[in-house]
């Protein structure tokens, strides 16, 4: 074909025939491709919007400890000292703490004039009121051993449970002061040691306040093997506490507003979720004002009831028949429920909190905790909270809450006395008791962020802008239902 | 009748739960007011039921309202208290009144009338936070849920998947039952006044300078005389379907001819009636009832029942969109006994009569009906299947009074309008319709059963009119044949004109038929042509430019028959390619008309165009020539008549063959394929050249020739010195040319 041609040019190759024709192929194969990139931009009805996440599953390291534990621990600080050989910073790392210590840093109450390090160690609630005298009953779930009184010493590291949160063997159970059973194998428990799952936090943020899911509302032991629908994140994509309470150093992510009152270290749905892109435009626009956790937490303890109402008053009845869920003699009366719908609150993560002394009004409802912001609060959003309330002691003459001793030795829980209870506690606690006492209602205010349903489950725009509306407009200082009234612009 | 209705209504209010809130706040500015039975006389005082004329009609013109009311008619009378009073229900007992006999304040509570007022007739419509469930008197309470019943439509804003009711894979159906409502869209928001001044835009008549015209009745001439015509808004009154759509290829079109319900409402859930049998009853008194979409046959509760919905049938004649578009329908056929004369209905209580005698089943009856003998009456035994049946039932009524009894059964199509799926959940399915199976064209089950064999009758104008056909299946049930041919419009992948592709394939089975015997001749008679060719010379024949452009054309055109193909018979084999093969067909066929008019321009200005155009010195000898090379010197191995040069690249046959390919065919191929792109661009060009079902039919066969064209041309070249040369000579442009024809006399040398 190439006819008397020696040697060789691209010139003279493209003016071929042969040429002409790789280079219309070459023309043909762009048109093809452009058109094929015309058509992949075209065809495209819209796909869901895909989760903007930062979340990489994480990999989970795991050392078998098994063979490291050959000999059986006589007492658990045995282990801790174990596991310090090759740990050695984790317990002075925890030490720093509030798992440890029960005290956050110091803070600055509204409404008073010190700050103040607060804490399960000195705060009252309107559960089981406070530690302070009964601290073998409510140390039980304290991170170490042997917090029985005042007395305890928080600078030795041996007396740091390791183990509470990271045994993976099932029988480890913690008793008074957070001490074991003496027949507990504790070689068993330190070779199963690994990474904590939500086994391990359950066991103690479960039962807070005496029992099963009594206290959050939104954590309880239906969260060990959820569903999909019990929570999103733990039941359909696995995650473990330590996936959103991300831990370095022993210092582990979140705050609890029973203890706290800001954010400090806490954790948001934007940790992750980085760019919440609804696919309707008019829920991106109630970004600003409403929480994720409100439309995504629609209800709480869906599946075991929590405690909404706590009634002292009616302790002591030993002619009444006791049940865990309505009535018993030390604690008193109770109301539980399930499926509850929370009540919504303005909340820009800082709280009020009552203190020890404070002085309260006995005819209206004592806020043990309060969530702060309002609708002209540009950083507060609409929360969802869990609201327990209570009937609990204070001072008829001084008019503050008062910490009585229940577990403790010469407690209420053994001698039914409750002015010799309200005594030894204001002993303890280095506060008056006047020697009369009544009962005043008080509300403690637990935001929601457990038990997330999957987003076809999260709350349509009738649950708060149709008829039967769960929000309060004019409790959250709107006109009216801002969709027809207009927002807080 | 009315008095009836409002005492039904009232005490039906009162059975309501207690636990329902009070959703309304009592009306501040409504002044306060005796309420007044028919006399005038304050209800506390007479103890009669409310009037609405009497207690509202001081300050609202109740005549003007009741003349202008679309619910006071024939068949129903509501009344102000109806719509407008919370829970339907205004308060008479002694309490709700103050010293003056004046309502008291806080009970009145009057409001345009919200979901709940429109459920307590329509229906099924829920409002509230317990989970959607069919009502227990859904099957009893005639006077209710006609939209449910006709539709199967609810309108609820919960999610369908947690709904009490029993669906097939009820926990993928994360979307509401109705998105309006989810949106807080009510009842009133397209069902409004028909006066109503704040929501009326209008432009009266043709004033093209103007867009909306400002004037409206002032707000109190609205209050004292409100019309009560209620308007029914369509979708475009808020929805711009322009501004989304953007996947959706011709949308344009689409919108032309589809209602925007046909898509949007592809799938009903709730229970909508398939036929009920009036020519039997069964011991509650109801007639014989069966829905759409469930799947059990014995059904304890309907909630229970399981169900799968339905998807709506297709039919064109909107009433409301346009007499023109294609809307979803649901189809409920009725059979009822009528008498002789003027075919009057027999009351239902008549036909119970004829039944039931003190609440059980007369005996005769049961001796008729009872099959297997165990003195009850299943509903299949109630179905009047024999003739003893029918006779007994019809002496019956003869009994009773009736007059020449007899049984007529109709199909009534109901447009659906409620129960409006979220966009996002529609399934982008082109194949729905464009697929020889189509939505549009199926077949629609009335009914299971026919008592008497009494076909329905389909009514005369409205959808249903020349829609199709009734047929029995065989099995007793009863469908709707649908005829294909009432479509009035073109679908692709669908419609068939079987004439054009009659004629191509016939014409592609003989241009096959003639390649398969001619080149099967001449390969075996190869051997006598071997070693008879001449000399040749190697002549440059064509040009870069034919090249490049022949190649261009036969790309195209091959990627234009495929993707024509693929749109032709779209539907079958895999799913979602209609999208891609259009793309690809306008794509090919915007650069096939680049390519050919570049190259006519070409031609045209270099002077090639003469290669096309043939000599008229001595075209019947050469036309003759070339024939009988064709058919016999090609075989004996003699030389082409006509060899080819640069100066004469064509021979006759050719030339002639190009010259009608490229000025018909080529042409009318375009302009039909142009026309059916622009369909809805211009209209009424498209009906001038006889419509779709011209033009497209037209643009197939055009295809079917072209596709012969293929066949032979591509044998056609394997004709030259060798089988391959012709060939390549496209490809680089030399070809081997024997010498003339009169220097191979002779044979073997030539």
């Amino acid at each position: 074909m190439l006819n008397n041609r020696n040697g060789f040019s691209w010139s003279s190759r493209l003016k071929t025939a042969f040429g002409f024709i790789h280079l219309w192929m070459a023309v043909v194969f762009l048109a093809l491709a452009a058109l094929f990139y015309y058509l992949s931009a075209l065809s495209g009805p819209d796909e869901a919007a895909t989760r903007e996440t930062d979340y990489k599953k994480p990999v989970r390291t795991h050392l078998d400890h098994s063979a490291y534990f050959s000999s059986a621990f006589k007492t658990p600080q045995d282990v801790t000292r174990a596991c310090l050989e090759c740990h050695p910073q984790s317990a002075s790392d925890l030490m720093k703490t509030a798992h440890w210590q029960w005290l956050g840093e110091e803070v600055k109450v509204p409404g008073h004039e010190q700050p103040v390090r607060m804490g399960k160690k000195n705060l009252i609630n309107n559960f089981c009121i406070s530690i302070i005298g009964n601290w073998p009953s409510c140390t039980k779930c304290h991170a170490g051993y042997g917090w029985a009184d005042d007395k305890f010493d928080f600078s030795k590291a041996e007396n740091v449970d390791c183990l509470v949160c990271h045994e993976k063997s099932g029988i480890y159970v913690k008793g008074a002061s957070g001490v074991p059973s003496e027949d507990t194998d504790l070689l068993a428990a330190a070779r199963s040691v690994g990474y904590p799952k939500r086994e391990n936090c359950a066991v103690c943020h479960n039962y807070g306040g005496g029992g099963q899911g009594v206290k959050h509302g939104d954590l309880d032991s239906s969260l060990d093997n959820p569903s999909r629908e019990d929570d999103v994140h733990m039941g359909q994509y696995g995650f473990l506490c330590i996936d959103c309470h991300k831990t370095e150093k022993h210092n582990i992510n979140g705050r609890a507003y029973s203890v706290s009152i800001e954010h400090e270290n806490g954790i948001n749905c934007s940790d992750c979720h980085n760019k919440p892109a609804h696919r309707d435009a008019r829920i991106n626009s109630h970004l600003d004002t409403v929480a994720c956790q409100t439309c995504h937490i629609p209800t709480y303890a869906r599946k075991l009831p929590t405690k909404t109402f706590w009634d002292w008053s009616k302790a002591g009845d030993p002619n009444r028949a006791e049940d865990p869920h309505h009535y018993l003699k030390i604690k008193g009366e109770f109301i539980y429920d399930h499926d509850i719908v929370p009540e919504y609150y303005w909340f820009n993560l800082n709280m009020n909190r009552y203190l020890l002394g404070d002085r309260i009004d006995p005819e209206k409802v004592t806020d043990i905790n309060y969530p702060l912001g309002g609708i002209d609060d540009r950083s507060a959003k609409i929360w969802p909270f869990k609201v327990h309330r209570a009937m609990q002691h204070y001072d008829l003459n001084l008019n503050t809450i008062l910490a009585p001793v229940t577990g403790g030795d010469g407690g209420f829980w053994h001698d039914f006395d409750w002015d010799k209870a309200l005594k030894l506690g204001a002993q303890a606690t280095g506060t008056e008791y006047s020697g009369e006492y009544g009962f005043a209602e008080t509300a403690m205010y637990w935001p929601l962020s457990h038990m997330v349903t999957p987003k076809e489950s999260a709350l349509q725009c009738s649950a708060c802008h149709g008829e039967e509306s769960r929000m309060d407009w004019k409790a959250l200082g709107y006109e009216g239902d801002p969709m027809k009234t207009g927002g807080r612009q | 009748m009315k008095r009836f209705i409002v005492i039904v209504m009232s005490m039906f209010a009162l059975l309501l739960p207690l636990a329902l809130h009070a959703a309304t706040t009592s009306n501040s500015m409504h002044p306060a007011f005796p309420v007044l039975d028919k006399n005038g006389l304050p209800v506390s005082e007479s103890g009669e039921a409310p009037s609405s004329v009497k207690t509202c009609g001081s300050c609202h013109d109740a005549e003007y309202i009741n003349r202008h009311n679309s619910h006071f008619n024939g068949k129903v009378q509501a009344g102000c208290i109806e719509c407008h009073f919370e829970n339907s229900l205004i308060p008479t007992d002694e309490t709700a009144f103050d010293e003056g006999g004046l309502l008291r304040r806080e009970l009145i509570r009057i409001s345009t009338p919200r979901n709940a007022n429109c459920a307590h007739c329509h229906g099924i419509v829920h409002n509230d936070l317990s989970p959607v469930s069919i009502p227990e008197d859904y099957e009893y309470d005639t006077s209710r849920y006609d939209l449910t019943r006709n539709t199967g439509a609810m309108v609820s804003p919960q999610n369908i998947s947690d709904s009490l009711l029993n669906l097939k894979n009820k926990e993928t159906l994360a979307y509401p039952w109705d998105v309006h409502s989810a949106r807080m869209v009510g009842c009133t928001a397209c069902h409004f006044a028909g006066n109503n001044p704040s929501k009326i835009d209008r432009k009266l008549g043709d004033l093209d300078f103007l867009v909306n015209d400002p004037r409206r009745i002032s707000t109190s001439e609205y209050l004292r005389r409100p019309n009560h015509k209620l308007a029914a808004a369509a979708c475009a009154d808020c929805h711009d379907p322009l501004a989304t759509h953007a996947f959706l290829p011709y949308r344009e079109r689409h919108f032309e001819v589809l209602s925007c319900e046909s898509c949007h409402i592809s799938s009903i859930k709730g229970p909508a009636i398939k036929s009920r049998d009036f020519t039997s009853v069964t011991l509650q008194g109801t007639p014989l009832i069966e829905y759409r979409g469930i799947e059990s046959e014995q059904l304890d509760s309907l909630n229970a029942a399981f169900g799968a919905g339905y998807t709506p049938f297709l039919f064109a004649g909107s009433a409301t969109a346009g007499p023109g578009k294609i809307a979803p329908f649901n189809l409920v056929t009725e059979w009822r006994w009528v008498s002789g004369d003027g075919g009057a209905a027999v009351p239902f209580e008549t036909v119970s009569k004829a039944y039931l005698e003190a609440g059980q089943y007369r005996s005769a009856v049961i001796k008729a009906f009872d099959a297997d003998g165990n003195s009850e009456l299943s509903p299949l035994e109630l179905r009047l299947d024999s003739p003893v049946k029918t006779s007994l039932i019809e002496a019956a009524l003869k009994d009773l009074g009736v007059k020449d009894p007899r049984i007529k059964s109709e199909t009534a199509a109901h447009e659906i309008h409620h129960g409006v799926m979220p966009g996002h959940w529609v399934k982008k399915d082109c194949s729905r319709c464009h697929a020889r199976e189509s939505d549009l064209n199926r077949d629609v089950p009335l009914s299971v059963f026919a008592p008497a064999n009494i076909k329905p009758e389909l009514p005369n104008g409205g959808a249903l009119s020349a829609a199709g056909e009734v047929n029995s299946d065989g099995g007793g049930s009863v469908i709707l044949k649908k005829n294909p041919d009432s479509s009035p419009y073109y679908v692709f992948g669908h419609t068939r004109a079987s004439w054009s592709d009659l004629l191509g394939m016939l014409f592609m089975a003989a241009v096959v038929f003639g390649v398969a015997v001619h080149g099967g001749y001449r390969i075996y008679t190869r051997r006598n042509r071997q070693a008879i060719h001449g000399q040749a010379e190697r002549v440059y024949l064509y040009s870069a430019y034919e090249r490049i452009w022949h190649w261009v054309m036969a790309l195209s055109v091959l990627l234009l028959l495929l993707t024509g193909l693929q749109i032709h018979f779209s539907g079958s084999g895999r799913s979602n390619t209609l999208f891609l093969s259009v793309s690809v067909h306008n794509f090919f066929a915007v650069v096939l008309v680049v390519n050919a008019f570049l190259s006519l321009f070409y031609h045209l200005s270099s002077n090639a165009i003469k290669q096309f155009i043939p000599s008229r010195r001595n075209l019947k000898g050469e036309v003759a020539a070339q024939t009988l090379y064709y058919l016999n010197g090609i075989f004996a191995g003699h030389p082409h008549p006509m060899p080819e040069s640069p100066e004469r690249k064509l021979n006759v046959l050719q030339q002639i063959t190009y010259l009608l390919l490229l000025n018909v065919l080529l042409p009318m191929q375009v302009v039909t394929g142009v026309m059916i792109w622009g369909v809805s661009r211009w209209p009424d060009l498209a009906a001038q050249l006889g419509g779709l079902f011209i033009i497209a039919p037209l643009h197939n066969l055009g295809s079917w020739l072209f596709l012969s064209f293929f066949v032979l041309h591509f044998y056609l070249t394997t004709t030259g010195r060798t089988t391959f040369s012709n060939i390549r000579a496209m490809i680089d442009g030399y070809k081997d040319i024997e010498a003339p024809a009169s220097s191979t006399q002779g044979g073997r040398n030539g």
